[in-house]
C-alpha cells in the first residue's frame, strides 16, 4: 500500500496521485485488507457470540421468568437491548464493514488506503460498542428501539463511523474501472445513507429532541432504514458480488439490477411510517408509509427473480460452495421476508400482527435469516482469501450452515404462526389478556429451542474461524493458487 | 420546534438528497454506466478470477495426492509471485 499513498491528503484527492491508474490485482488488494478485515471479522463473530449468548437468556426469561432474575444488570428489558445493540453495532456493523469495504475495494480494483487509520477506526468503534452495552447494563439505556445505547456513546459512534465509512468513499474516487458495478452502487450508497440516517435520529430524539410524535416517527424512520438503507444494501451488495463469482457466470439481467438498485433508492426511505399503524401520527403520513412499503414489491420481485434465474440449474454447485449455500439462503429469505414486511404493512393484516411475536419473527428474518446468513457466506469467501489457507473443517461449516438454517426456520415458524394466533386472540374481546400469554407459551419454547440450535452452530463458525486463524500461525508457506477456493479440478465452465 | 419548521426543515433536506440522487442517475447516464451492461456484468471476472470457473468448494483433506488441475494451480501460484 505504501506505493500507493503516502498522505492522508493525497488520498483524498486522486489527481494528485501519479499511479492511480494502475489495476491492483485482486490478491493484492485482498492482502491489503488483510488487517482490518481480521479485526471487523473477528470482533464481530465474538460479539455475535455475546449476542447469541443475550439472546438465549432473554428467550429462556420469556418462559421461565425467575431464571437469573437476582441481578438487576440481567433483568428482561436490559438484556433483550443488549442483545438487539451488540447484534446490530457489534455483529451486523462489524460484518458489513468487513465485507462492504471489502468488495468496494475489489470492484474499484484499488487498495484500501491507509488500512492503519482504518484498523484504529475499527478498534474505536468496537471500544465504542462495549461502552454502549456496558451502559445498558448498567441501566443508562434509552427507551428508543435501535437506540438503546446512552447518549454518551453518540458522539465515539459517529466519529469512529466516519472514519470506516470514508476509506470506502475513497477507494472509489479512486476506482481504476470505468464500470461501476451494482454492488458498489449499494455500497456506495450505504455508506452514505447509514452516516444520515444516524445523525438526523440521534439529533432529532436526544440532543434536540423533537415533540412526542414526532419523535416516534424519527425511531421508526430511523430503525426501518437502518435495516432497509444500510445492512439491506450491503447484503445485497454481497449477494450481487458473490452468487455470479462463485457460479463463475454473470448475473442473469444485469439490467434489472441496476433497476432495482435505484427502486430501492426511491422507495425504501418512506416504508417506516408502517411501524405506527393505529398510532397518534397524521394518517397520511402513514398512508405514505404503506404505498411505500408495497411499491417495495417492485425491487425485491428483480431482485429475486435475477437471483433465481442466475442460480437456477447450477444448484449443485449452490451445495457443494460454502459461500453460495449460506448467500443463496439469505438471497431467498430477502424475498420472503420483504413480501411478508409489505403485507404487514397493509392495515388489515397489521391489525393482527402489531404488537405480537410475530413482529419479533420478521426482524429475526430481515437480520437474521437474510442478512447474517449472507455476511457467514461471504465471510467463507474472504478469509480463505485474507489468510491463504482452507477452512480447517468442512464438517464445521456443514454443521454451522444446517444448526443454523434449522434453526432459524424453526423460530421463525414458531414466531410467526405463533404471533398470528397471538394477534387474533388479542382481537378478540371474549378472550382474557392472560389467556392469550399463556397460549404464546409453547411457541416461545419452540423459539428457546431454535436459539439453542442457532447457538450450537455459531459456535462451530467460531471454532473453525479460530482454528484456522490460530492454526499454522507464523507459518507463511501455503498450498494452492491464491485464491485457494478455486480448486482447478472444477475448471469446466458453468454455463 | 413547531411542525411547520419540520416541514421547512424537511423540505430542504429532502430536496437536497432528491437533488443528490437525481444528479447521480444523470451523471451514471452521461458518463456512459448503462450504455454497456453485459460487459458491465463480467467486470467481476478477471485474469485470476475467470468467466465461466466456477470457484469456493467445501475444503478437502490435503493429504491426498495433488490432480493434474491443482498441480497447474499451484505451478501459477509460483508464477504469480
Amino acid at each position: 500500500m505504501s506505493s500507493y499513498a503516502t498522505s492522508v491528503s493525497s488520498s483524498i484527492n486522486p489527481y494528485s496521485s501519479s499511479d492511480a491508474a494502475v489495476r491492483a490485482r485482486l490478491s493484492k488488494i485482498d492482502g491489503s485488507m488483510k488487517g482490518p478485515a481480521l479485526l471487523f471479522i473477528v470482533s464481530a463473530v465474538l460479539w455475535l457470540l455475546a449476542g447469541t449468548l443475550l439472546a438465549l437468556i432473554a428467550s429462556l426469561k420469556l418462559t421461565f421468568p425467575t431464571f437469573l432474575d437476582h441481578w438487576e444488570w440481567l433483568t428482561f428489558g436490559r438484556v433483550r437491548a443488549a442483545h438487539l445493540n451488540a447484534m446490530i453495532y457489534g455483529w451486523s456493523n462489524n460484518a458489513a464493514f468487513a465485507v462492504g469495504l471489502w468488495i468496494m475495494a475489489r470492484l474499484c480494483r484499488t487498495e484500501i488506503r491507509h488500512v492503519g487509520l482504518l484498523f484504529i477506526a475499527g478498534v474505536f468503534w468496537n471500544i465504542a460498542a462495549t461502552i454502549g452495552i456496558v451502559g445498558i447494563f448498567k441501566g443508562d439505556l434509552t427507551s428508543v428501539e435501535w437506540l438503546e445505547f446512552p447518549t454518551y456513546v453518540t458522539p465515539l459512534i459517529a466519529f469512529s463511523y466516519a472514519l470506516i465509512g470514508v476509506w470506502g468513499i475513497i477507494a472509489f474516487r479512486y476506482r481504476n474501472t470505468s464500470h461501476i458495478y451494482v454492488s458498489q452502487w449499494f455500497i456506495l450508497a450505504a455508506l452514505f445513507w447509514l452516516p444520515w440516517l444516524y445523525t438526523v435520529a440521534q439529533i432529532m430524539i436526544f440532543f434536540e429532541p423533537a415533540r412526542g410524535t414526532v419523535q416516534s416517527l424519527t425511531n421508526w424512520w430511523f430503525t426501518h432504514n437502518f435495516l432497509g438503507l444500510w445492512l439491506t444494501p450491503i447484503g445485497l451488495a454481497a449477494a450481487y458480488y458473490f452468487i455470479p463469482k462463485v457460479l463463475g457466470r454473470p448475473i442473469y439481467s444485469y439490467y434489472l439490477s441496476i433497476f432495482g438498485f435505484w427502486a430501492l433508492a426511491l422507495f425504501t426511505n418512506w416504508a417506516g411510517a408502517h411501524h405506527l399503524i393505529g398510532g397518534p401520527v397524521p394518517s397520511w403520513v402513514i398512508s405514505a408509509g404503506v404505498v411505500a412499503s408495497m411499491m417495495m414489491i417492485i425491487p425485491v420481485v428483480i431482485t429475486a427473480l435475477n437471483h433465481h434465474m442466475t442460480v437456477v440449474g447450477h444448484f449443485r454447485r449452490v451445495i457443494e460452495s460454502p459461500t453460495l449455500r449460506f448467500v443463496v439462503f439469505g438471497a431467498v429469505s430477502y424475498t420472503l421476508v420483504s413480501l411478508i414486511g409489505s403485507t404487514m404493512a397493509l392495515r388489515s393484516v397489521n391489525e393482527i400482527t402489531h404488537f405480537t411475536h410475530f413482529t419479533v419473527g420478521h426482524a429475526h428474518h430481515g437480520m437474521y435469516a437474510f442478512f447474517t446468513m449472507i455476511m457467514f457466506g461471504s465471510i467463507y469467501f474472504i478469509m480463505p482469501r485474507l489468510l491463504h489457507r482452507e477452512w480447517p473443517s468442512a464438517a464445521l461449516i456443514k454443521l454451522h450452515f444446517w444448526f443454523t438454517a434449522i434453526g432459524i426456520t424453526l423460530m421463525l415458524l414458531a414466531l410467526h404462526i405463533g404471533g398470528w394466533f397471538q394477534g387474533l386472540a388479542m382481537n378478540n374481546p371474549d378472550i382474557e389478556f392472560l389467556e392469550v400469554v399463556r397460549g404464546t407459551i409453547p411457541w416461545l419454547h419452540a423459539r428457546s429451542l431454535s436459539g439453542i440450535l442457532i447457538t450450537i452452530g455459531h459456535i462451530a463458525f467460531a471454532i473453525n474461524l479460530f482454528w484456522m486463524i490460530l492454526a499454522r500461525l507464523g507459518r507463511t508457506d501455503w498450498e494452492g493458487s491464491p485464491t485457494p477456493l478455486t480448486n482447478s479440478n472444477s475448471a469446466e465452465p458453468a454455463r | 420546534m413547531e411542525w411547520t419548521s419540520y416541514i421547512i426543515l424537511g423540505f430542504l433536506f429532502g430536496g437536497l438528497f432528491f437533488g443528490a440522487a437525481v444528479y447521480a442517475l444523470l451523471w451514471a447516464i452521461k458518463s456512459g454506466q448503462f450504455r454497456d451492461l453485459e460487459e458491465g456484468a463480467c467486470v467481476i471476472f478477471d485474469e485470476e478470477e475467470p468467466l465461466g470457473v466456477a470457484m469456493d468448494r467445501f475444503p478437502v483433506k490435503r493429504a491426498r495426492k495433488p490432480s493434474q488441475g491443482e498441480a497447474a494451480g499451484a505451478a501459477r501460484s509460483v508464477n504469480q509471485s
